[in-house]
């Protein structure tokens, strides 16, 4: 392995995953240079293609779904890049033999199914290993292999709910309050991307491979930690107190001269605060002890509240900026993009797509390691289909004889199924109950 | 045998974003060395305290953030405090380093001259903005990098000022794309032999979540309005109001808005075409949060739970800390473990993200300069040396 290979370059994963949680795992470590073999099931598709669900059409380029929607998703396409897509219907015999060998073609195995689900398909993780010893498991499902809310169906929003955030999230006199994007999903599929790497250390170090038992719950715990020593400690739980901060003042979210703009301000210490009460022109007696300031929160965020207003979100920023202290606009997505700090960082890698063209994508990875050329995006998340030859002939090496039979069977496919399998009759019903295909989203 | 056990870190960080990397590198087993200033990591005077009683060897912060680390104090502002750091460094694997971007090179602590006697040397410099650009010297605190994210503009209601999330969101995730990245590079030393630097944003962190709707803005120039309790994509996908609290109702498939609009009492609305998809009912969600309504207001958090339940629509009761703690799902799987805590005594305290192997983890943060003499030792400086060091005030 050369110094210029990417990190990750001897490291070949199968990927089972769908949706967020599990992609995003596995989009990083792609990133990073894996190799990881994205496995859909031709009559199940990732359900980020928008094949079994309605995707909203901001998803899609100019709004529009196209003749191949489930090829044009932005949710996919985001997801999924540097990836090479196969698909095999594993509730056949040949397609779950193929995919057996698979596995003992692997480092490692990665899947975000709900616990149980693997073990029905005939690849849990003591099969795995016997077929594979050596093999890194890491499953991400909901709550985890077992407890009682194991089979619970688990979706971010309800993972979410009993994490704790939510509770303590909101403004002073309202509700809890959910994560506008459901912060389960990409929570988890970090510390999945975590989980695959410590444990691929500890395989390479023992011989020996193991299987890891990620629960989403657990992933999203572990961001509310010091709260839960505050429970813990002092048997309390805080309450919804908005933008304020329960040590610091001020601290909030501020009104900016444009209708709908605001600005972040905290003040962290006594001379941060002097440096601000000077530009604000705040020297009340009842400001001057942080006590006094958070005792006195109300009328302090109305006084800065009134300054404010009377200036541009940036202008705000980079008046405090320029005295060291933390001013930040709210930006929204479109304001993130244009941002000069943003585009001077280099951070969206343009990929271009057989179904819909060019469009950059979110990359940070060339940044990080400062050699953006070197990290560039190796190829664009896969168009239904397209990527079959080479993972049937290069990675299965099957040869043409086999690959046909497998399309004529329908263990594999050029285009989803999903209709098909509605219509035809002599295609084989799954053989688990209805409720499977809620499992298979998560 | 843990999972990280041989790698050694040199942890040079303060605060949360870099110390819950450490933390990472720590709790799967490897040796991670602490360098703290004279008067400790700041977090140590960072509450929660048990009883609100302040102690720099009680903060619940600090001691989530480094459990299982080894804690040297030495006041790297001074010439030969720096060159002590530098020692370690040259038997560390990993160094982890928030300094203000340029302020490492001041220090003799940068890549360069750290690397220079230990090419294997994976570096990771964590920032706020990055180490170059506009923002490279600004500062922040959680809220900041959640405002300039974009993680702001779409949480709160529509008429009010935005909401943040207050927890230490940004920066433990900066902390785990450290900890990602850095194992990564350390991956590819074993066969290259070569390290590398490792320049990490937690500005990137929290923007790497919102991918999606990253995407979404290019593919189609959307932009997420605040909506509070509502999404644009589904409704119900929302904690509502009942008679004693709050529940989350989540409306996945048409049968469950059917059922969930038969338990309010309203079969009219069960099959209604105009409700059929999610954005649909996004669009009527002010019909159905009325229809709703009556049958909120009447019920319990528990009935609204075990009547959702019984009819297989998605629901949960949003949870306190204190209700997590007792969690049946998360004590069943050994989630919580007991820390043994000189000022607050037995502690249950949060586990790890996600659990290796059989290794039971770290359950001791340090006291300040608890390993000074033990670490500084080991690489060769004598008793009489630490000693002078200690009387200069340069090590504690």
């Amino acid at each position: 392995m050369t110094a210029r290979a990417l990190p990750l370059a001897d490291v070949r994963i199968l990927d089972l995953t769908q949706v967020w949680a599990g992609p995003k795992c596995t989009q990083i470590l792609a990133d990073l240079g894996a190799e990881v073999v994205k496995v859909e099931s031709p009559r199940r598709t990732d359900p980020a293609r928008g094949t079994t669900n309605l995707l909203g059409l901001e998803r899609y380029p100019d709004r529009d779904r196209g003749t191949r929607p489930h090829d044009r998703s932005g949710y996919f396409n985001a997801m999924n890049r540097n990836k090479l897509g196969g698909n095999l219907d594993l509730r056949t015999p040949e397609g779950l033999a193929q995919c057996r060998r698979l596995v003992q073609r692997a480092d490692v195995v990665v899947d975000n199914f709900s616990a149980g689900v693997m073990d029905r398909l005939g690849l849990g993780p003591d099969v795995l290993l016997e077929l594979n010893p050596r093999l890194v498991v890491v499953s991400m499902s909901g709550f985890g292999s077992y407890g009682p809310d194991s089979r619970f169906l688990a979706w971010a929003e309800t993972i979410e709910a009993v994490s704790g955030l939510p509770a303590v999230t909101g403004y002073e006199d309202g509700p809890p309050m959910f994560t506008f994007q459901a912060a389960s999903d990409p929570v988890a599929g970090i510390f999945g991307a975590a989980a695959v790497l410590t444990a691929l250390r500890q395989a390479r170090s023992t011989g020996a491979g193991l299987f890891v038992d990620l629960a989403q719950l657990e992933a999203l715990v572990s961001l509310t930690g010091p709260g839960l020593l505050d429970a813990a400690m002092n048997h309390r739980s805080p309450e919804r107190i908005g933008n304020a901060h329960p040590d610091l003042a001020p601290h909030g979210c501020y009104p900016a001269r444009d209708p709908d703009t605001w600005v972040t301000i905290a003040v962290r210490d006594d001379a941060e605060w002097a440096r601000f009460a000077d530009l604000v022109g705040l020297h009340h007696d009842e400001f001057a002890t942080l006590d006094g300031r958070r005792r006195h929160r109300h009328r302090l965020d109305d006084l800065i509240g009134a300054w404010t207003t009377e200036r541009t979100a940036a202008d705000v920023q980079a008046t405090l900026q320029a005295a060291g202290i933390p001013a930040g606009a709210v930006l929204n997505v479109g304001d993130v993009v244009a941002d000069p700090h943003v585009r001077a960082r280099e951070l969206f890698q343009p990929i271009g797509h057989s179904e819909v063209g060019e469009y950059p994508y979110y990359y940070p990875v060339g940044a990080r390691f400062r050699d953006r050329r070197r990290f560039r995006a190796a190829k664009p998340a896969p168009a239904f289909g397209e990527d079959n030859a080479a993972f049937l002939g290069d990675v299965l090496g099957l040869d043409a004889e086999q690959i046909d039979a497998m399309y004529r069977a329908g263990v594999t496919s050029a285009e989803p199924l999903e209709a098909v399998l509605v219509e035809a009759a002599s295609v084989e019903p799954p053989s688990t109950s209805s409720a499977d295909s809620r499992e298979i989203l998560r | 045998m843990a999972a990280l056990t041989g790698l050694r870190v040199l942890d040079l960080t303060r605060r949360v974003a870099g110390p819950y990397a450490g933390q990472l590198f720590a709790e799967y087993g490897a040796d991670v060395v602490k360098v703290e200033a004279l008067d400790g990591d700041p977090a140590r005077r960072q509450g929660p305290f048990p009883g609100d009683r302040p102690d720099p060897e009680a903060s619940a912060l600090f001691l989530y953030l480094n459990l299982g680390k080894r804690s040297v104090a030495v006041d790297v502002t001074d010439p030969d405090g720096a060159a002590l750091v530098r020692r370690i460094a040259a038997t560390a694997d990993v160094v982890l380093e928030d300094f203000r971007p340029g302020r490492a090179a001041d220090l003799g602590l940068d890549h360069e001259r750290l690397a220079a006697g230990n090419e294997r040397l994976v570096y990771c410099a964590l920032s706020n903005f990055g180490q170059d650009g506009p923002y490279r010297d600004h500062e922040a605190t959680e809220i900041t990098f959640q405002a300039m994210s974009g993680f702001m503009a779409g949480s709160g209601d529509p008429a009010r000022e935005p909401l943040w999330v207050p927890l230490y969101l940004a920066q433990q995730l900066a902390g785990a794309f450290a900890y990602i990245t850095t194992l990564a590079a350390e991956h590819a030393v074993r066969l290259t032999g070569t390290g590398t630097y490792i320049d990490l944003s937690v500005h990137e962190a929290m923007m790497e979540i919102q991918d999606l709707m990253i995407t979404a803005y290019f593919y189609s120039g959307s932009v997420r309005r605040r909506l509070g309790h509502r999404r644009d994509t589904n409704h119900p996908s929302s904690i509502l109001p009942c008679r004693d609290g709050h529940v989350a109702i989540l409306v996945v498939f048409p049968r469950d808005f059917a059922e969930l609009m038969r338990l309010a009492g309203r079969e009219d609305l069960a099959n209604d075409p105009r409700m059929r998809s999610g954005p649909d009912r996004a669009r009527h969600a002010d019909e159905i949060d009325a229809a709703l309504r009556p049958w909120l207001r009447e019920h319990t958090a528990d009935e609204i739970y075990r009547l959702c339940q019984e009819r297989r629509i998605p629901v949960s009761v949003p949870l306190t800390p204190e209700q997590v703690l007792v969690s049946p799902q998360l004590t069943t799987r050994g989630f919580f473990r007991t820390v043994d805590h000189p000022t607050a005594g037995k502690l249950t305290h949060p586990g790890p993200p996600f659990r290796i192997g059989d290794h039971t983890g770290v359950t001791r943060a340090p006291r300040l300069g608890a390993h000074t003499d033990e670490v500084l030792g080991g690489v060769g400086v004598d008793r009489a040396t630490r000693d002078d060091l200690r009387r200069r005030g340069v090590i504690a």
